[in-house]
């Protein structure tokens, strides 16, 4: 028998803001197992919505 | 000369009937003999396994009719901007199957596709790159996507503004970042399935979804609550939570 305790941390973005760890985004974000968040920081929405049109542009 | 009477007449009449058919076999024998020749040609008599760019621009359901299974070992770009509807009933109809289980490069395959609504099943067995395979397009169906057994698929804007995407079953394994969050139509099932095939040896990996597509394939799992803190808790809501439990090495992101 084999016994596992997971963990895994949720990180929910305050209103109007959108977590980001420079890569990846979400407003709500379910950290791998043992990972802490230290490297998930808020953006505002516009800064988001900023950030994907240019990574829309460039990618067409 | 004889004498124009009732038998002559219908003597006539048969020697027309039969005259009109006969164009009209000519006629379809001469379209018949049209598109083999042109299919002969372009499938190169079904030994051509170039079909990079083959079907961009310009083809629809009018003029696009292949004869011959298509095996292509590159068919990057192969529909790009093309219009047909439905490119699995196309292949039905025919009797005749896409297999791109030999293709190495099926990037931007089916980009620009804004009239396609179903993709038959597309293999990257032999692919390592996705880049834009399905981007910019308004697909609503993949009835399959093959990924290679090791994970070593890369998914670079594979659904890049795939907006209007509801339905995808996966087979073989994510081992790399996958975004899906243009997918807000995305189906509890193929949810299911995204999330079933994920790595479990991947490290440091991210999957997004669409928080919309999980809310409503969910019924409110997205704010999935703590089963311990909460009496009362709907089979949906435990069923996402189940279902990104069962990936604790990946990160999963909601927007």
């Amino acid at each position: 028998m084999q016994k596992e305790t997971i963990t895994r941390i949720k990180l929910t973005a305050s209103e109007g803001h959108i977590l980001t760890n420079g890569e990846n985004y979400g407003r709500v974000v379910y950290l791998a197992s043992g990972d802490e968040g230290e490297k998930w920081y808020e953006i505002t929405e516009e800064e988001y919505e900023e950030k994907m049109k240019e990574e829309e542009a460039i990618d067409q | 000369m004889s004498e124009l009477n009732e038998s002559n007449v219908l003597e006539i009449a048969e020697m027309l009937v039969t005259a009109t058919e006969n164009v009209e076999k000519v006629y379809d024998s001469g379209r018949q003999s049209e598109y083999d020749a042109f299919w002969e040609a372009f499938q190169q008599t079904g030994t051509r396994n170039n079909y990079s760019n083959a079907f961009r621009n310009g083809w629809d359901d009018t003029n696009f009719n292949p004869k011959y299974d298509i095996k292509p070992i590159r068919c990057d770009n192969a529909f790009t901007n093309s219009n047909i509807t439905d490119i699995a009933a196309m292949f039905e109809k025919n009797g005749i199957v896409l297999d791109t289980s030999q293709s190495t490069d099926v990037k931007y395959m089916f980009t620009n596709m804004y009239n396609t609504l179903r993709i038959p099943t597309v293999s990257a067995e032999a692919a390592i790159s996705l880049e834009g395979t399905f981007g910019w397009s308004r697909i609503e169906t993949i009835d399959k996507l093959i990924l290679r057994n090791d994970g070593t698929n890369t998914f670079t804007d594979t659904f890049n503004s795939t907006t209007q995407l509801m339905n995808i079953t996966i087979e073989g394994v994510i081992g790399n970042d996958i975004n899906f969050r243009w997918c807000t139509k995305l189906s509890r099932a193929s949810i299911e399935s995204i999330v079933n095939h994920l790595s479990d040896a991947a490290i440091g990996k991210t999957l997004t979804l669409s928080e919309a597509a999980v809310d409503t394939a969910f019924s409110g799992g997205q704010s999935a609550p703590d089963p311990s803190t909460t009496t009362e808790i709907g089979s949906s809501t435990v069923a996402w939570f189940d279902l990104y439990m069962s990936k604790p090495n990946w990160t999963i992101t909601l927007v």
